[in-house]
């Protein structure tokens, strides 16, 4: 059997434990103790992980990171576990769900039922419901239960199910961290939370130098960058690191947010202060068969490839001219996969920087622009896709269809902030598409709540500088309204300012810096209330 | 169509364009010293070269405006090449009728001294075929792992164009 | 061929056009006729094109979200009920 993993590569190195062994419907397969279920299976060849609820379509991996739900399957009796965040364990059983359903895909393919129609079947009368829901599980691709899940007793930090907190800061990429930096400084009590195992954020996938001032991060290659900020954290006695923790639920009346430890445990935390940090989701595009196993996200294939070192296929498609595009094209080339070519409408100019572009130009990727993709070829995988050029006004130009050869397809068109925890705390929400989405209006000290602050990428799309220049200033800025506020605070908080303002000086940032004042207001209680 | 496109769509400059924008070293200096070329033409915020630079050749009037080279003052030492994150700074030289490039080289395999090289331009065309003469590897500090390599070719017009290289085994 | 806007309910482009022709022609009716946005990953990827199909069909600019609810994420039932047993 093929083996997709990278073993050399000009950057990276991947320390990736012990041997170990997994059972895929029975199959052994070879896996290393420091990977996850998908990792380890699409190094093994395993494309399809699981197939579509209606139509039973079938589905490889998507974004890598938790979020799409493409990837569940069965894991040692338990039904829709994530296989892209779950790490293996020696003798873990894998298995689909749903392949009884499968068989029967042609005939309810026919019947073209929605999810919510088999969820409402049978509901009457009481004394079916049981029996008829195993049933109906298998149809649905919910899975079933075989055995009881069993209580985790794990402990944290001697942390109690429900706790409070000074300061609470959600998602631990660059903004997180530097938040947490600077509010650990000088407040007594401060958390971070992140859901991934690693903190870092976006940091840990990138492993290109990054621009801007040598104060901030320029010249260190990002997944450095994270390391180092870590390590710094982890010296400061008064900030507790609370990882693969995700924040599921706040509720305002009290003040209270529900956290998910693991994937077993329910926290329930209390803080005087937030900092919301989440970062961004992925865009994805729409066109034929944008579902196609071998149809990934940007982030999934940085993941797959330059966390975990496998493969996604050996030839792929970029879509979008976007930096997060380049540079994952530039990544495939250095861990030897071919890039047939960049594809975008981008009618100007590439959206990216010029530089990445010339990066993968002069290794000779051409980057086809005033084209889209029209379709995904292929029946159980990528084995193509279809593309057409565009008139001025974004329209297919007909007889211009091309066919390029390709096994993945890979999507970077942009990210869009997370708003779905920002949300909860009932803020106004705006949409900008400068800033990537919905954004909620904040004032001048990134408050867009009662009690809450914003920064990074969750309250506008920009970079990993602005990220972490502004979440130093939400960490000060919370500190100073937690009564830790003296001069040293206020010079440097200038200092931050001063700097921020010249990292958005580029023709680039101009765009961004005035939709941000567009929704940034003196008095943000007028706005909320 | 290719032709009408600006360097924005295309994803690169041409060596007309950066002569225009006075990026390339004239050619006195080219055939007394090895100099250095910044093909970074736009205004990102962006200044690890500046600091890089132990002789102060390189300046920029802020943190986003693009930096200059005084040729006078660049020795040659490879120090921007090792760090600019955009990898758009190369090293040109003409000796006794042959040409030599330096550039950031992030892939595999290794280059070794006396390795042949397939010679691409900034379109990634294969232009002609040379020898690796002078590999560094610059694993110090942040700027970590990356090899800084020098390649000699027979034809010193084409140092003008070549920006990368595929190390034939 | 088909073009999938919501992966957790398999909603494809046509089901949302059909559903807005129908009268469905907001987000908060639209999700309860389809599912968008009310499967596994609560609207994390086709919030947006839901959004724009809408906009595009009914030709006015995007502006509002659909509620959000928690939980963001699937939380086992047991993590509920233990924590508020201990509240008690
Ligand atoms: C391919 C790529 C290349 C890039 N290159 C550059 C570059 O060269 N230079 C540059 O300056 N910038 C670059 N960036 C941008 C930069 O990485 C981001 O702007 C920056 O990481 C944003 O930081 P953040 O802290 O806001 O968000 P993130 O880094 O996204 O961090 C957010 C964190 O919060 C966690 N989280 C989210 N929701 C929850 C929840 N509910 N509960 C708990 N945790 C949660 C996430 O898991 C994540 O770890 C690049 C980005 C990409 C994708
Ligand atoms: S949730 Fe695992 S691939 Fe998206």
């Amino acid at each position: 059997m093929e083996d997709w993993r990278v073993y050399k590569h000009p950057i990276l190195e991947f320390e990736r434990g012990k041997e170990v062994t997994l059972y895929l419907d029975g199959k052994p397969m070879k896996a290393f103790e420091n990977e996850t279920i998908l990792a380890a299976m699409y190094a093994n060849g395993v494309r399809v992980f699981s197939r579509s609820i209606k139509y039973h379509r079938p589905r490889g991996f998507f974004c890598a990171i938790g979020r799409c739900s493409s990837c569940m399957m069965e894991v040692d009796g338990v039904p829709n576990v994530r296989t892209c965040i779950t790490k293996v364990k020696d003798g873990m059983h894998l298995r689909r769900q749903k392949t009884f359903a499968d068989k029967f895909a042609p005939f309810l393919n026919l019947l073209n039922l929605s999810p919510l129609a088999y969820n409402r079947m049978f509901t009457k009368p009481g004394i079916i419901y049981k029996p008829a829901m195993k049933i109906i599980r298998q149809f649905t691709g919910q899975g079933s239960f075989s055995k009881k899940i069993e209580e985790s007793g794990e402990e944290i930090m001697g942390i109690d199910d429900e706790f409070s907190t000074e300061l609470l800061i959600v998602g631990g990429g660059p903004a997180g961290l530097s938040a947490a930096l600077e509010a650990g400084q000088r407040c007594d009590d401060v958390i971070v939370i992140d859901d991934k195992e690693q903190l870092g954020g976006q940091l840990n996938r990138q492993t290109h130098m990054f621009f801007s001032d040598v104060k901030y991060a320029a010249g260190k290659r990002g997944f450095k960058l994270g390391k180092e900020m870590v390590e710094k954290i982890s010296k400061l006695k008064t900030v507790r690191v609370l990882p693969k923790t995700n924040a599921i639920a706040y509720y305002p009346m009290e003040n209270k947010m529900l956290m998910l430890r693991s994937t077993d445990r329910g926290l329930m935390v209390k803080a005087k202060k937030y900092i919301v940090a989440v970062g961004a989701y992925e865009k994805t595009l729409l066109f034929e068969n944008n579902d196609l196993p071998g149809i990934y996200g940007a982030g999934g294939v940085q993941t797959l490839l330059n966390i975990y070192g496998v493969k996604p296929g050996k030839k792929g498609l970029m879509l979008g001219t976007g930096n997060v595009s380049l540079i994952v094209a530039y990544q495939l080339l250095q861990a030897g996969i071919g890039v047939e070519a960049i594809v975008a409408p981008s009618f100007r100019r590439v959206s990216g920087y010029l530089v990445h572009a010339a990066k993968i130009r002069r290794h000779g990727v051409p980057i086809i622009t005033r084209h889209t993709i029209l379709r995904a070829l292929g029946k159980q995988r990528v084995t193509g896709a279809l593309i057409t050029e565009l008139d001025e006004k974004y329209r297919p130009i007909e007889g211009t269809e091309k066919r390029l050869d390709c096994d993945f397809i890979c999507m970077g068109v942009g990210l869009t902030p997370s708003y779905d925890l920002i949300q909860l705390f009932n803020p106004k929400m705006v949409y900008s598409s400068e800033l990537g989405g919905f954004v909620p209006v904040r004032d001048m000290q990134f408050r867009f709540a009662e009690n809450a602050y914003i920064a990074g990428d969750c309250g506008g799309v920009e970079e990993a500088t602005t990220a972490v220049l502004e979440g130093g200033l939400a960490g000060l800025y919370a500190a100073r309204s937690l009564g830790y506020a003296d001069e040293e605070v206020s010079a440097k908080i200038d200092e931050y300012e001063h700097a921020l303002e010249e990292d958005r000086g580029s023709p680039f940032s101009s765009d961004i810096k005035a939709a941000l004042q567009k929704i940034t207001v003196e008095n943000i209680e007028e706005v909320i209330k | 169509m290719q032709d009408e496109q600006n360097a924005a769509q295309r994803g690169y400059s041409t060596r007309e364009e950066l002569q225009k924008s006075r990026a390339l070293p004239p050619i006195e200096k080219v055939k007394e010293k090895r100099v250095c070329i910044i093909e970074c033409t736009e205004e990102i915020p962006c200044n690890p070269c500046v600091q890089a630079c132990k002789f102060g050749a390189i300046s920029k009037e802020g943190l986003c405006k693009p930096g200059v080279v005084d040729w006078d003052v660049c020795t040659g030492c490879t120090q921007c090449v090792a760090i600019c994150p955009g990898m758009s700074i190369f090293m040109q030289r003409i000796e006794d009728g042959k040409g030599y490039v330096t550039m950031p080289y992030e892939f595999l395999p290794e280059p070794k001294i006396g390795d042949k090289a397939q010679l691409l331009d900034r379109s990634g065309k294969v232009v002609g075929e040379g020898r690796i003469v002078n590999p560094t590897y610059q694993a110090k500090g942040d700027a970590y792992p990356r090899w800084v390599v020098t390649v000699e070719m027979d034809d010193p017009e084409l140092s003008y164009e070549v920006r990368a290289i595929r190390i034939l085994e | 061929m088909k073009t999938i806007v919501c992966r957790c309910h398999d909603v494809t482009e046509e089901d949302l056009e059909a559903a807005i022709d129908a009268g469905y022609d907001d987000l908060e009716t639209l999700k309860r006729i389809s599912g968008v946005t009310t499967g596994h990953c609560q609207g994390k990827f086709c919030m947006l094109h839901s959004l724009d199909i809408l906009a595009r069909k009914k030709g006015k600019k995007i502006s509002e979200l659909t509620r959000i609810r928690p939980p963001l994420d699937p939380i086992p039932l047991g993590c509920l009920i233990s924590l508020s047993k201990k509240s008690i």
